[in-house]
């Protein structure tokens, strides 16, 4: 599958995102394209595979919105406008500390739930068992709270509401916590987690 | 990747999108279907106004705004006084019956220092007349009235027959002190109050005998009575 990812990160196929503009079945396969890439790509951020599913479909659902704003002509040019929206996606979560659904709803998504084989997929594709002795010494260089949060969700994958429960707060509370832990902890992990674009 | 090498949730999450898109593109192509049809309608509603409005503007033409050259002076009756000033006053205009440009008065002193009064259609802030082929001409500048003194008579009010290009008799007038105007004409009386400067302008269809036809109203607490006939 990497040789093939490669082999198409180097060919200079048409935009299937311009494509798609006229056709619903090329934005699939534009989907099918880039799915793993950009979940991965916030897997790697938020650790949380529900997180990166709702990031994830929220991207999607932005191309589809705006790909008649696309001008590229080009696989590179697409993927990199498709990254731009992860990438400010991820910074809004970070900042604001929860996700943004909006372009889903507009479109009347409905979010399909994630099951075992899915939350599997994810940490797999992500590789987040080999990050996890690295995510543990990287909590050390957070706030408290904010490694608590973290450590009780990523690590335990515990609900927002059970924790919010123990720490006597809100799960909202949690959510910010755990978003901004993610983002100081993005810096550390930097080196290890910036490499998606280049390992796809 | 295959969509068999997705997870479920992917899976559908791609359903989900795919279906999303087949949606957007339905509705961009009826809105583009719509404007379409709407630029045809467009241009369909802009030829027929132009059609209606061409052919509603050659006839109102035909029928009011022609114009010709102004009525000549040797036509200008021998009381009437030449104008010392041009003083149409456009607050005195009163519809035609049959529509068109309305009827309105021109007021102006006179060398002599009299008041002078002069009727006609107004048309483009001109005073003007239809002949009888229903050409509009404008009164010369220099045309008269009829002058006298108001402050004397206390009411100046003049009848007007034209039987062409419609029948119409027209009173008009100036009353001093402005009080209302009752103007009498082949038996109907009819009450005006006066504009600006006293002025008035009373249109009726028709050539009325005048017999009897008066213009009345109060100055200095007294009833004055001009016959028109």
């Amino acid at each position: 599958m990497a040789e093939s990812r490669s082999a198409e990160r180097g060919a200079t196929r048409a935009s299937l995102l311009a494509r798609s503009v006229d056709d619903a079945a090329l934005f699939g396969t534009f989907y099918e394209h880039y799915v793993q890439r950009v979940s991965v790509y916030f897997m790697r951020r938020v650790f949380d595979p529900e997180i990166a599913f709702d990031l994830t479909a929220e991207t999607f659902a932005l191309a589809l919105e705006r790909r008649r704003q696309f001008r590229g002509d080009t696989a590179q040019e697409e993927q990199g406008w498709l990254f731009a929206i992860a990438r400010s996606l991820l910074h809004a979560y970070w900042r604001k500390g929860r996700i943004e659904r909006a372009a889903v709803a507009r479109l009347g998504i409905e979010r399909p739930s994630l099951g075992t084989e899915d939350i599997e997929y994810l940490h797999r594709q992500a590789g987040i068992e080999t990050l996890r002795e690295r995510l543990a010494e990287a909590l050390d260089a957070v706030r408290p709270d904010q490694a608590a949060a973290i450590r009780a969700r990523v690590l335990e994958e515990r609900g927002y509401a059970e924790i919010a429960a123990d720490f006597k707060t809100t799960p909202d509370v949690i959510r910010a916590r755990v978003s901004r832990g993610l983002r100081t902890m993005q810096a550390l992990l930097g080196n290890q987690v910036e490499d998606v674009l280049a390992d796809a | 990747m295959t969509p068999d090498e997705l997870p479920p949730a992917l899976r559908e999450l791609q359903d989900r999108l795919q279906r999303a898109a087949q949606r957007d593109i339905e509705i961009e192509r009826r809105v583009a279907e719509r404007v379409r049809r709407g630029r045809w309608r467009r241009w369909l509603l802009v030829a027929v106004a132009a059609i209606v409005s061409a052919g509603g503007v050659a006839v109102a033409q035909r029928v009011f705004d022609r114009k010709g050259a102004d009525v000549p002076r040797d036509r200008v009756r021998q009381e009437e006084s030449p104008a010392a000033e041009r003083g149409v006053i456009t607050t005195s205009a009163r519809p035609d019956p049959s529509g068109g440009p309305p009827w309105a008065m021109r007021v102006f002193t006179n060398p002599q220092g009299l008041e002078c009064i002069a009727v006609g259609r107004l048309l483009d802030a001109t005073l003007g007349a239809y002949d009888h082929t229903r050409t509009f001409r404008a009164l010369p500048a220099k045309f008269a009235g009829t002058c006298e003194s108001l402050t004397r008579v206390g009411l100046i009010a003049v009848a007007h027959r034209r039987p062409y290009p419609e029948p119409r008799t027209i009173v008009y007038g100036l009353a001093r002190e402005g009080r209302p105007v009752r103007i009498t004409v082949a038996g109907e009386t009819r009450t005006l109050q006066p504009g600006a400067f006293g002025s008035f302008v009373d249109v009726r269809a028709g050539v009325f005998d005048m017999a009897g036809a008066s213009a009345a109203t109060t100055v200095d607490g007294r009833t004055i009575r001009r016959r028109l006939g």
